[in-house]
């Protein structure tokens, strides 16, 4: 990478020729030379964004001869058309965040290329279509193998088991509740990009299972998204003139909320109910646990109240600001809860 | 806080609002050992039903016979539909809803608590993803309510139906 620095660092616009370009494609990459990105007109290629967009680029990428190559035609289309499908769908329910799926994984096309591959093998190899197998191999080996949380693996089999499903091969079947996605009868390349170009540009929450609420969910979060970067461009140094400096603000807050920490719980003046002991001897589970959350309580309590002692002292500067407190204070002036 | 209070000097409430606990795994393994020790079962033979009731939180005034009544849950991707008594599609604009009071009754393992139900994950916050903390419980995920359905499961998989202890709000 320095050597390229150099070499372009060396060129003189005076005695290069005049139809001279350099044309570098690099993946993300940390030692990539500053100076040769200033120079260059950049390019960033994204994965496409929609359901539509991301089965045309599946289809894009897939040649003719391959395409008619299988031994079971009709099934290997309908198929492949399934798992392009899947594969748009569960990429796409990312953008739901938290309703989508629990943690947001980055499945790539090479899960995608590897599963078509053993589509096609499968089929080739085995007289019926292996539905089963095929679950197992594409949800839980090929995608499944980023997967990390539990709740997000029974997600992907239920997902998969709608477009690996017998009833795909019926064209009448639909890969949601909505009518217009479904795994096209069999026909050309050039007929099912024909199709893909017909589906519309937005697609409904539908399309993934989801309930036309999760749009809400979404927007939520885009929303969330620019009212946190409106923020962050506040001025924290108050005008002149008037009011009160953010620091007094800050300072009043952590006053206000002190005084109204409620007191420790006293286990002493518990009820008799409440810690009453089995024939046994021995304190009842319930007694147990509301004892530990009770012991853990007053710990946030004593937590909070020293924070907010801690913040009030380092605003009059007695102690040192730390940058949690300071975090802290640039919270209160938003009006948000500290972290 | 209040809530944790009114237990500690007024003694258990008829139905706990599990949304104040830190650790509400620890309330659900404290109830069912309570059962455990009262009827002499291994607390390892031990499940509980999620019996969903009609009526919400104010409607408690009583402790169940058996197990515990909790309250204070959301659901969020789908409805509880109080006449048909089972999970429906949400309301168009309502993707959060309060749940009614479930009264979790211990029973035997054996016993197939599954059936025609939607086992929905119930986490704490509405980040749902959690990291397993050293005691290996998650640090959000508290356990699986099997909740009545007539669709199949994968529907409500799929649409992302979870019991939430409290929203963003």
């Amino acid at each position: 990478m320095p050597e390229l620095e150099k070499i372009q660092e060396k060129q003189d616009e005076n005695t290069m020729h005049p139809e001279y370009r350099l044309w570098l494609t690099s993946m993300p990459s940390a030692t990539f030379p500053v100076p040769v990105l200033q120079n260059g007109i950049k390019l960033t290629n994204e994965p496409p964004r929609g359901l539509k967009a991301n089965l045309k680029r599946t289809y894009g990428d897939v040649a003719e001869e391959d395409y008619e190559a299988c031994s079971k035609p009709r099934e290997y289309k309908k198929m492949f058309f399934a798992l392009a499908y899947f594969h748009a769908a569960i990429l796409e329910r990312r953008k739901y965040g938290a309703i989508g799926w629990n943690i947001p994984y980055e499945w790539m096309t090479a899960d995608l290329e590897t599963s078509k591959r053993q589509l096609r093998m499968y089929l080739d190899e085995q007289e019926m279509v292996p539905y089963q197998a095929l679950n197992y191999l594409v949800s839980e080996t090929n995608y499944g193998g980023r997967v990390t949380d539990d709740k997000d693996v029974v997600l992907i089999k239920a997902m998969l088991r709608r477009c690996f499903c017998p009833e795909v091969m019926n064209d009448a079947y639909r890969l949601s509740k909505l009518d217009t996605y479904y795994a096209p009868p069999e026909c050309s390349l050039a007929d099912t990009k024909k199709y893909i170009e017909s589906l519309p540009l937005d697609e409904d929450p539908e399309v993934f299972g989801l309930h036309p609420n999760a749009n809400i969910a979404y927007e939520q979060r885009i929303v969330r998204d620019l009212t946190e970067t409106i923020l962050m461009m506040q001025p924290r140094v108050a005008a002149a003139g008037g009011g009160k400096t953010p620091d007094e603000l800050a300072q009043d807050m952590a006053r206000d909320i002190a005084a109204r920490l409620p007191a420790a719980l006293d286990t002493s003046r518990a009820h008799p109910t409440t810690f009453a002991m089995t024939e046994g001897g021995q304190m009842g589970s319930l007694g147990v646990f509301v004892g530990q959350e009770i012991e853990r309580f007053n710990n946030l309590l004593k937590v909070m109240k020293h924070t907010l002692d801690q913040l009030d002292k380092a605003i009059a500067g007695t102690v040192v600001m730390s940058s949690s407190l300071e975090a802290m204070a640039g919270k209160f002036l938003d009006d948000r809860v500290p972290a | 806080m209040r809530f944790v209070s009114g237990w500690l000097y007024e003694g258990d409430p008829p139905s706990y609002w599990v949304p104040a606990f830190f650790f509400p795994q620890g309330f659900m393994t404290a109830a069912l050992q309570f059962y455990s020790r009262k009827t002499a079962t291994p607390i390892d033979a031990l499940q509980f039903r999620a019996n969903v009731l009609n009526y919400y939180a104010e409607g408690a005034k009583e402790h169940p016979e058996s197990g515990v009544h909790i309250h204070g849950l959301y659901l969020q991707g789908a409805q509880w539909d109080m006449k048909k008594m089972s999970v429906e599609d949400s309301a168009p604009k309502e993707p959060i809803v309060r749940f009614p009071v479930v009264w979790l009754e211990p029973v035997p393992v054996t016993d197939n608590v599954e059936a025609g139900c939607y086992a929905c994950p119930f986490y704490k916050t509405s980040t749902r993803r959690g990291e397993l903390s050293t005691t290996g419980h998650s640090t959000n995920f508290v356990m699986y309510l099997h909740v009545p359905s007539e669709r199949p499961s994968d529907y409500w998989v799929r649409r992302g139906a979870a019991l939430l202890a409290m929203t963003d709000d």
